[in-house]
């Protein structure tokens, strides 16, 4: 199990594209920094992350959401403690 | 008589410090210049939306200092329609008084600057 961390606007970088196509059936995608845009904002990547969030496996960081005042339609919000928790829970980390 | 100088805003407020810079050089530069252009184009409608809170992320809160620009006399202040309704926002959600161009707009107003600079 790997933690994917993707940070970048996805208007400006292909940063989720790279990630998405290299995420296996187990992993967690947490998006942090401007990359919490993707979650207000309609993507060619809405059904890969929808599936994600139905799985539970897509979360976003409360305090990057909240500074540029970002709601969002997928994904759990997490704070930086559940941050901590599940680079624990995974074996490895991938930033993106 | 006097350059005509176009100042370009792409990136996003918090990411990196380039729209804080941007900023502080639009203010800087209004009083030596009268005839600023600002333009907000890709993620840079982003500095014009929502009301943020740099704090929580360690950073000095510096969208209040748009309101500025008002008070600078640097009125011609463009954001990119395109841009912005990629992102799903509409003119009114922005937190300063602006202008929408078209793509076809904005290429002639980016024209008619003596001087570009891009953040």
């Amino acid at each position: 199990m790997i933690l994917h961390t993707v940070s970048e606007s996805p208007f400006n970088h292909f940063s989720l594209q790279h990630c998405l196509e290299r995420l296996s059936d187990d992993d967690i995608l947490l998006l942090i920094n401007d990359a919490v845009i993707i979650g207000q904002s309609t993507t060619p990547y809405q059904q890969a992350l929808l599936a994600l969030h139905k799985q539970g496996r897509l979360f976003l960081l409360e305090a990057d959401l909240k500074s540029r005042d970002i709601d969002t339609n997928v994904g759990e919000i997490i704070d930086y403690k559940k941050f901590v928790e599940l680079a624990v829970q995974c074996k490895s980390q991938i930033a993106w | 008589m006097e350059k005509k100088i176009g100042i370009i805003n792409r990136q996003s407020p918090l990411g990196s410090t380039t729209a804080r810079e941007s900023l502080d050089l639009t203010l800087a530069l209004s009083a030596f210049n009268e005839s600023l252009s600002v333009f907000f184009i890709g993620d840079g409608v982003y500095q014009l939306v929502g009301q943020h809170d740099a704090n929580l992320v360690l950073q000095k809160n510096f969208q209040p200092m748009l309101q500025m620009l008002a008070l600078y006399d640097v009125e011609q202040i463009y954001v990119c329609e395109k841009s912005l309704q990629e992102r799903g926002f509409s003119l009114d959600q922005l937190v300063i008084k602006a202008t929408l161009l078209s793509t076809n707009e904005l290429k002639k107003q980016l024209e008619m600057q003596d001087q570009l600079m891009s953040f």
